[in-house]
């Protein structure tokens, strides 16, 4: 790939903190720091993973760089466009370029409305098509490409089963014909066999459209497989992101080295033992002082008490870590 | 526990057509709506006698082959009274409660939609509506505008208004919400193409249904104001007016009041059996059951 | 030592949907020995679930609810108790885990007053006695200040935690069969980790069997000693962890294999399984696996007899062809 190191996307320290009030007499300001200073990079025709466990902010980020919540501060830019400064015509034009694949297939399509003209809609609102039959065309000519049947065109999200929703999900983020793909915990929800299915019809669609994609997921399976590069986050943060080779050989990060051993292979092996991290997630609304995971890490010092370490250049990528492999 | 098992049942593909074609409850309802209309239309050839000119001699007369459902205090048949009641008193209701529900439906979807200030406005602004009782928001508007039939349907759906902005707002709140609509978001829809393509088909049914069930308080209300001379002035017949005039007489001629009250049952009936098959109809999820 | 402890014979069971009588399970075989954890894995609607509830009589007693086959425990088969003659068993001898740690606690009774219930009604303790046991309780699931913690409500404890409580509760009166539907489906991976861990180190303890639900391969390589793999309502392939990983037979649970991304080391290509899961309405007869299967031949059209491995007098496996 000649382009490779062209960046379609750049992410730079970006924040994001989510007030809750709690009771109701004398409420309790709850600050909530989901996306604590983010930068990384999606290079064109990559699959950057990002990679966690619940409530690290993985899917608030990808959410923030679809404009779905807006963020605090930082920058992102998109192609070479500013996303939060953007005139008119980039805006529809960053619309198009830009595209979302959700977790849950049934909750992402409109129980009311027949997939046909929800997958002509965004074809006839952006003057894609002409008119309906040629909005229709595109839309058959996409099934075809995503393993649906031509009748799908006319049924209800409730008449398929959930590989077949996130199809049709696909096919909607496809439609505009978009450069990037957020696809957030896009195989969480479906069975073994099906999301085998699903992350093979993402490969070859990437290849044939050259495609990137930011690929959110908590399975390391899955990231390994599917993802080029990788970032993994921890209580909002970016602790870790490396080329997946190095991740999974070579995990720089404490956590990154739990996240993998903690995760369950399938094959046997009687000495296995679980990699038991002591101590619970702290919550997110009271952070301890210093780094985020000392009071779970092995190797935690006095100093990583005290002191938060930065992002920072380490080998090929980049660690948040004082003592880092 | 038997939800567990993931049943999804696969379903032929069945048309809104069909569902209210195979419910056969919402056929009945239909059918006596339509009957009931069309004999309002065709009022003059299904009755000899004139709703207004009073007959001294025929006064409460009990019902015979001459006078189907009797004569009023005044000579009046009752039955003719009752055809071209319906004409007013229908028009009034479904006129007043079409016009609440576009105008509160589209209220309360807003309000639900943006939240936060917009729909603390709306709402509260509904709820001072609300707090009016319908004979009091029926003076105010007589009082400021006159009675009139156009004013009496003004101050129907004035009190009708809130009652679907709380209805269309509470489905909007839960819809907008679900990934479908921030599927809309990422796709850089508007908001109005969002609220009117993607949220309207989800709040349309429940407000469909209610609409049906306010049709039926609409006549009620139609009544009371005319009760009180708010409405339409006797001797133009209307069904609220007859209860009324059969109400004074009771003792004396139970059937005036009784004909007039079970024909504003009948209807109340129908719309409601029309209601519940339109909100099966428009639920994609029921079809194929 | 040779008798197993549970054991289900030919348990099939089918509901009616529709007016039509579906079958979610066709004759369900397994015996349990002591300190012994079975493992049914399969994916959504294989029936894995329907299995573990009928095995605890879950499952309502109904018209449009059929059940066929035998759920022996010690001798008494719990299919012909009643709802009162369960209760004896249920909670005591036998206990079950639930997928949902949010949802399968009260949230309105304190964590030691949900503990302690069982022990109450089952072993007659006084409210003192079983507070001590209670608390004991939850310092074998490793909940820190145990004490302090007792007088807790569930909202006060993290997803993690409240699995640990679960399983306190489950381990109170000291079971001899528990039975974990998804026990770690909803937790984080460093949080399964930790509750998988406790699992095996508890049983190590207590001698106790575990009968362990799940859809993830992983999971099974964890913790089983003996699996199930089931299929449409079938089981398709019976036999020791070991076996099942290094020598799968049926067609499916090799596809399966295949198709998991696995963390442990880098595949160029992922196997994937065409076609979709059969839902019960729609299962296939015959053979439900052949309408996704690559080896499918004419013979499958019947329902295949359970062969045994040559050499391996625990594996078997249902299918024509291989």
């Amino acid at each position: 790939m000649q382009t490779q190191d062209e960046i379609i996307l750049d992410v730079k320290k970006i924040n994001k903190t989510f007030h809750s009030k709690k009771g109701f007499i004398n409420p309790e300001v709850l600050k909530v720091r989901a996306v604590n200073d983010v930068s990384f990079q999606v290079k064109k025709g990559e699959v950057f993973g990002i990679v966690g466990e619940s409530g690290c902010g993985k899917s608030t980020i990808g959410k923030c760089i679809m404009d779905l919540i807006p963020i605090d501060d930082g920058e992102m830019t998109f192609k070479g466009k500013n996303l939060r400064n953007l005139s008119k015509e980039d805006r529809a034009q960053v619309k198009q370029d830009l595209q979302i694949i959700f977790q849950d297939p049934y909750s992402s399509l409109n129980p009311r409305k027949r997939i046909g003209p929800t997958l002509m809609e965004p074809l006839l609102v952006y003057k894609i098509a002409k008119d309906k039959e040629m909005a229709e065309e595109i839309v058959q000519d996409i099934f075809k490409e995503v393993g649906l049947p031509e009748q799908a065109f006319w049924k209800f999200p409730h008449e398929f089963s959930g590989g077949q929703r996130q199809r049709i999900a696909i096919a909607r983020s496809l439609i505009l014909n978009p450069d990037l793909i957020v696809a957030d915990e896009a195989v969480s929800a479906l069975d073994v066999s099906i999301q085998a299915q699903i992350l093979l019809l993402l490969k070859n669609l990437k290849q044939q459209r050259d495609l990137s994609y930011i690929f959110i997921s908590h399975d390391m399976g899955v990231i390994r497989y599917f993802c080029d590069r990788v970032a993994v986050a921890y209580l909002g943060q970016i602790v870790e992101i490396q080329s997946v080779p190095d991740i999974f050989e070579r995990p720089a990060h404490p956590y990154t080295k739990t996240l993998k051993e903690a995760s369950p292979v399938p094959s046997y092996d009687p000495d296995r033992t679980f990699n038991v991290l002591e101590g619970e997630l702290p919550s997110p609304s009271n952070l301890p002082s210093g780094c985020y995971f000392h009071g779970r890490c092995p190797k935690a010092t006095e100093h990583c008490t005290k002191v938060m370490p930065d992002l920072m250049p380490y080998k090929d990528g980049m660690v948040r870590c004082h003592h880092p492999e | 526990m038997i939800n567990t098992l993931a049943l999804n049942v696969k379903t032929a593909t069945v048309s809104t057509y069909q569902i209210l074609k195979s419910s056969k409850l919402t056929w009945i309802g239909t059918l006596i709506f339509v009957i009931v209309t069309l004999m309002a239309v065709f009022a003059p050839y299904l009755t000899p006698y004139d709703p207004i000119s009073q007959d001294p001699l025929a006064v409460l007369q009990e019902p015979s082959a001459l006078h189907w459902m009797g004569t009023d205090s005044y000579g009046r048949d009752v039955w003719t009274r009752m055809l071209y009641g319906a004409r007013i008193s229908l028009f009034i209701s479904v006129v007043a409660v079409v016009a609440a529900m576009i105008i509160g439906g589209a209220l309360g979807i807003v309000a639900g939609y943006y939240g936060g200030r917009v729909d603390m406005m709306i709402m509260r602004v509904m709820d001072i509506m609300l707090s009016f009782p319908t004979l009091i928001m029926g003076l105010i508007v007589v009082a400021m505008l006159g009675a009139s039939m156009t004013n009496l349907v003004i101050a129907i759906a004035l009190t009708v208004i809130p009652k679907f902005a709380r209805v269309a707002r509470a489905p909007t709140l839960s819809v907008k919400k679900r990934e479908y609509i921030e599927a809309c978001y990422a796709l850089g829809y508007s908001d109005i193409r969002i609220m009117v393509f993607h949220i309207l088909p989800n709040v349309f049914g429940e407000v469909l249904v209610i609409g049906s069930l306010w049709i039926a308080t609409a006549i009620r209300i139609e009544a009371s104001l005319s009760f009180i001379g708010l409405g339409i002035k006797p001797p133009t017949p209307t069904w609220g007016g007859i209860i009324r005039e059969g109400f004074n007489n009771f003792l004396d001629a139970p059937w005036i009041a009784t004909y007039a009250g079970l024909a504003v049952l009948v209807v109340v009936f129908s719309l409601n059996l029309i209601g519940d098959g339109v909100r099966d109809a428009v639920d994609p999820k029921l079809r194929g059951e | 030592m040779t008798e197993p402890v549970f054991c289900v014979k030919d348990l099939s069971i089918s509901f009616k949907l529709n007016g039509k009588w579906c079958q979610a399970t066709q004759n369900v075989n397994f015996d349990l020995m002591e300190n012994e954890t079975l493992c049914i894995v399969g994916e959504s609607g294989c029936g894995k679930s329907i299995t573990a509830m009928s095995c605890l009589g879950l499952l309502p007693k109904k018209k449009n609810i059929h059940i066929e086959g035998q759920v022996l425990y010690k001798g008494v088969n719990l299919l012909d108790l009643t709802e009162k003659e369960l209760n004896d068993y249920r909670g005591d001898d036998l206990s079950m885990i639930f997928q949902e740690p949010m949802t399968s606690l009260n949230p309105v009774l304190t964590v030691g007053e949900q503990i302690t219930e069982s022990l109450l009604v089952h072993k007659s303790m006084t409210k003192a006695q079983a507070r001590e046991t209670g608390i004991e309780l939850l310092n074998k699931v490793k909940i820190p200040e145990a004490e302090k913690r007792f007088s807790q409500y569930p909202h006060q404890f993290s997803g993690g935690m409240r699995q640990r409580v679960m399983i306190a509760i489950a381990l109170a009166c000291k079971p001899t069969v528990l039975f974990a539907d998804e026990p770690t489906t909803a937790l984080d991976v460093t949080i399964q980790a930790q509750v998988l861990h406790l699992l095996k180190e508890l049983r190590r303890e207590t001698k106790m069997s575990m009968v362990m639900i799940t859809h993830d391969m992983g999971v099974v390589a964890s913790v089983a000693d003996k699996v199930l793999v089931m299929y449409g309502g079938q089981v398709i392939e019976n036999s020791s962890c070991k076996d099942l990983f290094e020598a799968p037979n049926h067609p499916y649970t090799k596809a399966l294999l295949n198709a998991i991304p696995r963390p442990d080391r880098h595949i160029d290509h992922l196997t994937s399984i065409p076609g979709q899961v059969p839902t019960l309405a729609g299962m296939p007869s015959g053979c439900r696996f052949s309408t996704r299967c690559e080896l499918v031949s004419d013979q499958c059209a019947m329902t295949p007899d359970v062969n045994t491995v040559a050499g391996q007098q625990s594996h078997h496996y249902r299918c024509w062809n291989v």
